[in-house]
C-alpha cells in the first residue's frame, strides 16, 4: 500500500508529461496544507480530458457558478477545471473565501446572480446564513458538493434553503481528484460508483468497514499503484438498477470522521445528531478522543468542546447537565451508549469544557482521535 | 501612435455597444469621434471607485465570455470586477517562468493571477497564504522559477524565513500599489526585481524601470496597456477592452512625473509620493 509520505516523492514526476505535451491547462497542481494531520504536500496532475470522463456533472448545464472550496489550490484547480472545460459562451466562476463570508455577500450575489454552487457542504452552509434575498436562493439550480460526507441535518438544511436545487455529491481527495463516477439517480446519500478511471479497492476491512485504496494515472507515465486515501468505506451489496456494479458508501476520514477505538466508534454523525438535540444549548462543539494507559490497561476518553448558548449558561450546573445528557444519548456501539461504557468501567467519564471558538480550518473537523 | 489608435477603437466599442450604458450616462452624450491625442481625454469625467460601488456589474459590462469574477474590497464595501479569459492573457504581470508560483494576500488576487499564467501556458503553483509552511513548502518542492506576489507576503516570507532557499527563483514579480524599495531591495537582486504598479479593479498599468533599481530607485513607466495621467493624483485609462472598460479611473495614488535617461523604449517616467 502506498502512503501520503510515499506519494509526496512522485509530486513532481508528472512535469516530465507536461514538459512533452507542452499545454499547461491540462494540468493542475494540488497542495495540501498538513491540516488534518501529516505534512504538506505537493502534487502535479494531469486533469481528464471531457472525453476521458471523470466527475463531468460538476460543469455541466450551469453559467455562473461560485466555488466554495476552503484551500486555495482546489479553489483554482476546479474553477479552472470548470472554464477550461465548459463549452463556448458566458460561462462565469467566482471564488469565494472565508474573509467574504460577510453581510456584503448578500449583495454581491445579487451582482453575481448564480446558478449554481459548488464545493463543500460545512463551507456552503456556513455562506448561507449570509445569502438572504431569497431570489438568489430561488434561482441554485444546481448545489454540487465533494470532499465531506453529507449530514442528515446538512441535507435537510440545504432542501429548505435552495428549494430548487438539485443536490449533486461527488467523492475525491485533493491528492487523487475524483473517486467517484457521476451521480447515479438510483442512489442514496453519501453512495457512489467509483469513477471507471481509477481501480478502486477497499482494504483492511473489519466488519464490513475497510479504508478505500486507489491506483490511477496521475499523468500518462506516472502510475499510483494502491493508494490509501485516508477515507473509510463500506461497499454496498444490493445491485444498482443503473446496471453498475460497484457502489460504496463513503463513512467519512479515518480518525476524524468516523473513529474506532476501544472496540468502539464515534461517528461525526452520531455525535452531530446527538448535539442537534441539545441546540437550544449548543452552539457548536469538537469531541477529541484520548486513549489513556492507566495501570495495564487503556481506557478511553472523550473531551467534549463546547460552544454554549446563553441559555445553557443560566443553568447552575452546565457541565453536569450536559455530560449527564450527552453520556445518556451519544451511542458508540449499536446498543451502548457512552454512558453505559462509563458504568462498566470500560471508559473514563468524559470532560466538558466550555470555550468561545475555534480555530479557522479549511475543512470542518468536529472529531478527531489526538495521541 | 498605436496607443491611440487602440483607445479609438476602445471608445467606438463602448460607443455602439447595444446594452451596457455605463460610461453613456457618466460621459452625457459621448465623445465619439476619434482622438487626436491624449490631450483630449480631458473632455471625458473621471470616474472613481464609488462609480463601480453604485452600479451593478450588468451595467458595466460591454464583454462577455469566459470570464473570472472577483470581489473587490473599497474601504468597507465591495463591488465586483470581471475578467475574461481572453483580455486577462493580455496584462503585462511581468516575467514569467516555466514553473511560476503565485502568492498573495488577497485569495481573489491570487486566482486572477493563477488564471493569467495558465493562459499564458504556463502552470501556475498556487501557494496557500494562510499557511505559511505550506507556502514556503510548496514554493521550494515546485522550484519556482518566477514567483508573483504583493509587497505584504513577500515581506511576510522573507521575515518569517530568512534563511528560506529561494536559489531557484529567477523573477520576483511584486504586483501591487505599495512597495518598500528599500526593504525589497535588501533581500533581492535588483536584476531579478520587478515592480508592477496595479489595482484589482484595473490589473497592471505600471512597471519599474530597471535602470532606476539598478540605481536604488522606483522609477515607474506606463505599460503598454496603459495610458496614465501623472499629474498629482493618477488617472488610469487601460487600452484593454475588459468587461468593464477602465477610462479615466482616478485612484488613491499620488505621482510626480520625473525626468530620467533610462535605456527603457517607454519615455514617460513618474515616481510614487
Amino acid at each position: 500500500m502506498m502512503t501520503k509520505k510515499e506519494l509526496a516523492k512522485l509530486g513532481m514526476d508528472a512535469l516530465r508529461d507536461l514538459q512533452e505535451e507542452r499545454f499547461a491547462k491540462n494540468y493542475t497542481i494540488r497542495v495540501t496544507s498538513g491540516t488534518t494531520g501529516g505534512s504538506p504536500l505537493l502534487l502535479m496532475r494531469r486533469r481528464y480530458t471531457e472525453t476521458e470522463g471523470g466527475a463531468q456533472f460538476y460543469y455541466r448545464g450551469v453559467e455562473r457558478s461560485v466555488f466554495f472550496f476552503g484551500a486555495l489550490s482546489s479553489r483554482l484547480s476546479q474553477s479552472s477545471t470548470f472554464l477550461f472545460r465548459s463549452p463556448k459562451g458566458n460561462h462565469d466562476i467566482l471564488t469565494v473565501d472565508e474573509s467574504d463570508l460577510n453581510p456584503d455577500l448578500d449583495i454581491l450575489m445579487r451582482d453575481f446572480k448564480p446558478d449554481s454552487f459548488s464545493g463543500i457542504a460545512s463551507f456552503i452552509a456556513r455562506a448561507l446564513a449570509f445569502i438572504q434575498d431569497q431570489k438568489i436562493l430561488n434561482g441554485i439550480r444546481a448545489l454540487r458538493l465533494s470532499a465531506e460526507a453529507l449530514t442528515d441535518a446538512q441535507e435537510k438544511f440545504f432542501k429548505e434553503k435552495l428549494p430548487h436545487a438539485v443536490i449533486e455529491m461527488g467523492f475525491g481527495s485533493a491528492e487523487v481528484g475524483n473517486i467517484s463516477a457521476d451521480p447515479c439517480e438510483f442512489l442514496g446519500k453519501n453512495q457512489y460508483h467509483p469513477d471507471p478511471n481509477i481501480k478502486f479497492e477497499v482494504v483492511n476491512q473489519e466488519d464490513g468497514i475497510g479504508e478505500i485504496a486507489v491506483s490511477f494515472y496521475l499523468s500518462p507515465s506516472v502510475y499510483i499503484e494502491q493508494y490509501l486515501t485516508g477515507d473509510l468505506c463500506r461497499f454496498v451489496h444490493e445491485p444498482c438498477p443503473c446496471g453498475n456494479s460497484a457502489t460504496f458508501e463513503f463513512l467519512g476520514r479515518k480518525d476524524f470522521d468516523f473513529i474506532r477505538f476501544s472496540g468502539a466508534t464515534l461517528q461525526k454523525n452520531e455525535a452531530e445528531r446527538v448535539m442537534d438535540e441539545y441546540s437550544n444549548y449548543i452552539d457548536d462543539f469538537r469531541i477529541e478522543v484520548k486513549e489513556m494507559r492507566i495501570d495495564d490497561r487503556i481506557l478511553p476518553e472523550l473531551n467534549f468542546q463546547i460552544i454554549g448558548t446563553k441559555k445553557l449558561f443560566q443553568m447552575e450546573r452546565p457541565d453536569e447537565f450536559l455530560r449527564k445528557e450527552i453520556s445518556n444519548n451519544l451511542f458508540l456501539t449499536l446498543k451502548q451508549t457512552l454512558g453505559m461504557l462509563v458504568e462498566k468501567g470500560l471508559f473514563l467519564p468524559p470532560k466538558i469544557e466550555f470555550v468561545h471558538s475555534f480555530p479557522y480550518s479549511n475543512k470542518l473537523v468536529r472529531i478527531k482521535k489526538v495521541q | 501612435m498605436k496607443k491611440l489608435v487602440q483607445f479609438n477603437a476602445l471608445l467606438e466599442q463602448i460607443h455602439n455597444h447595444p446594452d451596457a450604458d455605463f460610461y453613456r450616462k457618466k460621459w452625457g452624450v459621448l465623445y465619439a469621434h476619434p482622438f487626436d491625442s491624449f490631450e483630449d481625454l480631458k473632455y471625458l469625467s473621471i470616474i472613481m471607485a464609488e462609480d463601480f460601488l453604485e452600479n451593478p456589474i450588468e451595467k458595466r459590462l460591454y464583454t462577455k465570455g469566459k470570464s473570472l469574477t472577483k470581489i473587490i474590497l473599497y474601504g468597507p464595501r465591495r463591488f465586483l470586477i470581471k475578467r475574461e479569459l481572453n483580455e486577462l492573457r493580455r496584462e503585462q504581470y511581468g516575467f514569467l517562468g516555466e514553473r511560476p508560483a503565485v502568492l498573495f494576500k488577497d485569495n481573489h488576487e491570487a486566482i486572477e493571477k493563477s488564471f493569467w499564467c495558465y493562459e499564458r501556458n504556463a502552470l501556475p503553483l498556487i501557494a496557500e497564504n494562510a499557511n505559511d509552511s505550506a507556502a514556503l513548502f510548496s514554493i521550494e518542492r515546485y522550484n519556482t522559477d518566477s514567483l508573483f506576489c504583493d509587497f505584504s507576503m513577500l515581506k511576510e516570507l522573507f521575515d518569517k524565513k530568512p534563511d528560506a532557499d529561494f536559489s531557484s527563483i529567477r523573477h520576483y514579480n511584486i504586483i501591487g500599489d505599495y512597495f518598500d524599495s528599500k526593504l525589497i531591495l535588501k533581500y533581492i537582486e535588483p536584476k531579478k526585481l520587478n515592480l508592477i504598479l496595479a489595482l484589482s479593479e484595473t490589473g497592471a498599468f505600471a512597471f519599474s524601470c530597471p535602470d532606476g533599481l539598478l540605481s536604488g530607485k522606483m522609477i515607474f513607466h506606463p505599460d503598454r496597456n496603459s495610458v496614465l495621467e501623472i499629474n498629482g493624483r493618477l488617472i488610469i485609462t487601460k487600452l484593454l477592452f475588459m468587461p468593464t472598460p477602465v477610462i479615466r479611473y482616478m485612484v488613491d495614488i499620488f505621482v510626480e512625473s520625473q525626468e530620467y535617461d533610462c535605456n527603457c523604449e517607454e519615455k514617460v517616467s513618474f515616481a510614487i509620493l
